[in-house]
């Protein structure tokens, strides 16, 4: 892979901020690997040839951005996580005055998650669910599709887990359509994680598992804290399993008013 | 910075026994593990280990005479700063953690002060990883290809440069002893 210096990821970053990219608050080595990668895929050979293409083909600055701001459609990743929240939440998902936010780095990997582990589950939803996806200036307008292999995938990330999917989800040949409907609003976004605040609505339960990661250490910290004021009291909110809040001191201060805010951080039972 | 695959537990557990109590350094494993099974694995090397093994979360700080095994379905990256960065990127080489992706991380960012040591494994995941090491200013250890159970890991690192040694695990475990 193409080696990149620090101070080309920096000047990167300052490129990128013209193009509507805001990302003084990204991980530098998550940066390097989305640049590396990109990289590899267009046989770019160095730095200033990828700046030149960034800069000229709308297909590279697509592809980077898909790089930073997605995952792959790995459907049910963690899907143990995934059990364990739905299941402590069912009250609040039966609830139609109720309303879910989930924040996702994906094209729907984790929103598609969702619906498909409440169907499995049997969870009655009634509540609302917003989705706030950090796709940025690429809304997904378009019926999120997921090929064979990303089901595939989700059965085998479920059937490890579980054997409810032998029950409920038994893919046949040719048979990997999911059908349900998104009650959910695609907002237009920036990729700035201060654009997280802003919100008209708050949350009863907020899952964001896997989207701190990509955020360098102060970035961090002002998603946690931005999850915290878009949160009603008695609020869940759902970071994933290897999410760090230990280290946020100014995290457990805010906490103060939030007293009976559930926090399901991993699953050796720091909640 | 210890990485391997099929074969290698046992190595690592009896490295982790018998490294001196004192070890001042960070260690971080890298061992390719099934991605649904996330508990048990840090137990069962915690079982003889001298040092207590520990699964690292996002932006942990990297500390002296810690050892951070790389968690179940996560990328483990050394990020600026001292820290540790995990990612739920693809995979990479068919892995996630990738010990490539691990390497190269950890040698971009602490450069010479990176040691590592490949031991046996059944892809070739990690050999590019060690050449960064190599290339960077690190030092590389290389497992006796004839004592690893599953070879292809480090005749994969063999075949693509000359490590600066190549020891048994015994061999490995009296060198980390006199660092």
């Amino acid at each position: 892979m193409i080696e990149f210096s620090l101070l080309e990821l920096r000047e990167f970053i300052s490129i990128s901020n013209t193009y509507g990219l805001s990302l003084n608050e990204y991980s530098l080595i998550t940066l390097r690997l989305a640049l590396q990668r990109t990289c590899e895929d267009f046989k770019i050979k160095n730095f200033l040839d990828f700046v030149r293409q960034f800069q000229q083909s709308n297909e590279v600055k697509v592809a980077m951005h898909k790089r930073i701001f997605t995952h792959p459609k790995d459907l049910l990743r963690d899907a143990g996580n995934w059990q364990f929240v739905l299941k402590r939440s069912e009250a609040i998902l039966s609830n139609k005055d109720k309303r879910v936010l989930i924040i996702d780095n994906s094209v729907g990997a984790d929103i598609t998650s969702f619906f498909l582990l409440c169907k499995l589950l049997k969870i009655h939803l009634s509540c609302t669910v917003d989705w706030y996806s950090f796709y940025g200036s690429f809304v997904v307008t378009d019926p999120i599709m997921f090929s064979a292999k990303d089901f595939e995938i989700a059965q085998s990330n479920l059937l490890s887990n579980s054997s409810m999917l032998e029950e409920y989800l038994i893919l046949r040949s040719g048979d990997y359509h999911f059908d349900f409907n998104y009650p959910i609003n695609k907002a237009e976004i920036n990729a700035d994680i201060q654009s997280l605040l802003p919100f008209q609505n708050k949350y009863d339960f907020v899952l964001s598992q896997n989207v701190s990661l990509k955020f360098n250490f102060a970035g961090h910290e002002r998603f946690f804290k931005s999850c915290l004021f878009i949160s009603n009291k008695n609020a869940v909110l759902f970071f994933g399993t290897r999410e760090n809040l230990k280290q946020f001191s100014s995290f457990w201060q805010l906490k103060q008013p939030y007293k009976e805010l559930n926090y399901f951080i991993n699953e050796k039972g720091y909640y | 910075m210890i990485a391997g695959s099929a074969g290698s537990f046992q190595l690592v557990s009896k490295l982790l026994a018998e490294l001196r109590s004192d070890f001042r350094f960070p260690i971080v494993l890298c061992l390719h593990r099934l991605k649904n099974i996330t508990s048990g694995f840090d137990e069962a090397l915690n079982l003889k280990s001298t040092k207590q093994v520990h699964e690292p979360f996002d932006k942990e700080i990297l500390k002296n005479g810690k050892v951070y095994l790389a968690p179940s379905n996560y990328h483990l990256l050394a990020e600026v700063g001292n820290t540790i960065c995990l990612s739920v990127d693809e995979v990479y080489n068919y892995s996630r953690p990738s010990i490539d992706l691990t390497f190269d991380s950890f040698s971009f960012v602490h450069r010479e002060k990176v040691l590592g040591i490949i031991l046996s494994g059944a892809n070739s995941d990690g050999a590019k990883g060690m050449l960064k090491v190599k290339e960077r200013g690190g030092y590389t250890i290389v497992q006796q290809p004839d004592e690893a159970s599953v070879k292809v890991m480090v005749n994969s690192a063999l075949a693509l440069f000359t490590p600066d040694e190549i020891l048994t695990i015994e061999g490995i475990i009296a060198f980390l002893n006199t660092l």
